[in-house]
């Protein structure tokens, strides 16, 4: 049996590895894997059991370290993604649209996580699961419901050109919502999110214990997205793989 | 101080619950599609 390549490989400008059978593709969850769950650990221990709690808000305070560092992976995986529709549609390579869709469908578990981890916190602190006319909160809801859409339409459109051409496109306009989901603080009168306590002009509103925590937070979650990335991304090129082989074996009966 | 502790463990709780699942979900996909393409390999041998 020959294995077809990968569709797309003679449209991409430079010559470059097409793996023609599973054991060329690397397992999805790998040691990168490994070590980000090895740092989680480490970084809910250190937020749990060796970092002080809030004085106004008691323990609470401490969802920010997975509610923000989720925000940032989610923003992180959906900028890879519009960047990479941006590279499809310059270069149509099959490999920026199989990241794309990696990148999207990993930036929709950190916007629920972080959709998620603000609402437990909003509940008690601000006495309300979900506030509408917080435009913060509306802006994230309709990120995720745009990232949804993204991965639905990859599911509706069978064409493998179309589907990468049209979902490229909403990969470009989710990013674009994420400049005013981070200034709409500043930019609306009606929210109840608090302005930024570490990333902010001048010294960070925190304790240093808070702020190392803080910051481990986002290299922590960051480094849990790229191996997300990368595992999805490698089930993408196994499911590719399969579809290849299974045409042309039925091709070939 | 108020008492937010349950409300902390909740959120962790939802949260690794997420990614967990996610892990898993990644694993058997993984795993299924290297079965799959086992199989092809297979069917075309014979």
């Amino acid at each position: 049996m020959t294995t077809a390549p990968l569709r797309g490989a003679e449209q991409s400008a430079p010559p470059h590895f097409q793996p023609t059978s599973a054991r060329q593709v690397k397992p999805a969850l790998d040691w990168l894997f490994a070590v980000a769950v090895l740092a989680v650990a480490g970084l809910y221990v250190r937020a749990l059991a060796f970092t002080p709690p809030d004085a106004l808000q008691g323990m609470a305070q401490k969802i920010y370290y997975i509610h923000i560092a989720a925000w940032l992976s989610a923003y992180l995986a959906v900028a890879i993604t519009a960047l990479m529709s941006i590279v499809y549609l310059w270069l149509h390579d099959d490999r920026a649209d199989r990241l794309a869709e990696a990148c999207a469908e990993v930036a929709l578990i950190f916007l629920t996580v972080g959709l998620c981890t603000g609402s437990i916190w909003g509940h008690r602190i601000w006495g309300a699961w979900w506030v509408w006319w917080d435009m913060r909160l509306t802006l994230t809801l309709f990120l995720w419901f745009v990232v949804a859409a993204y991965l639905v339409l990859r599911g509706a459109i069978e064409e493998p050109a179309m589907r990468a051409r049209y979902s490229a496109v909403l990969g470009i306009l989710a990013a674009l919502l994420i400049p005013f989901i981070h200034l709409s603080v500043y930019m609306f009168s009606a929210r109840l999110h608090p302005m930024p306590v570490a990333l902010q002009p001048g010294a960070p509103k925190m304790s240093p214990q808070m702020l190392v925590t803080f910051l481990s937070s986002f290299v922590v979650f960051m480094l849990l997205d790229i191996a997300f990335i990368r595992a999805r991304y490698r089930i993408g090129v196994l499911r590719e793989l399969a579809a290849a082989a299974e045409a042309d074996g039925g091709e070939g009966r | 101080m108020i008492d937010t502790r349950r409300d902390m463990i909740a959120a962790y709780i939802v949260a690794t619950t997420i990614y967990v699942v996610y892990s898993i979900s990644l694993w058997l996909r993984d795993r299924r599609l290297r079965a799959r393409l086992e199989s092809t390999r297979e069917m075309d041998r014979r």
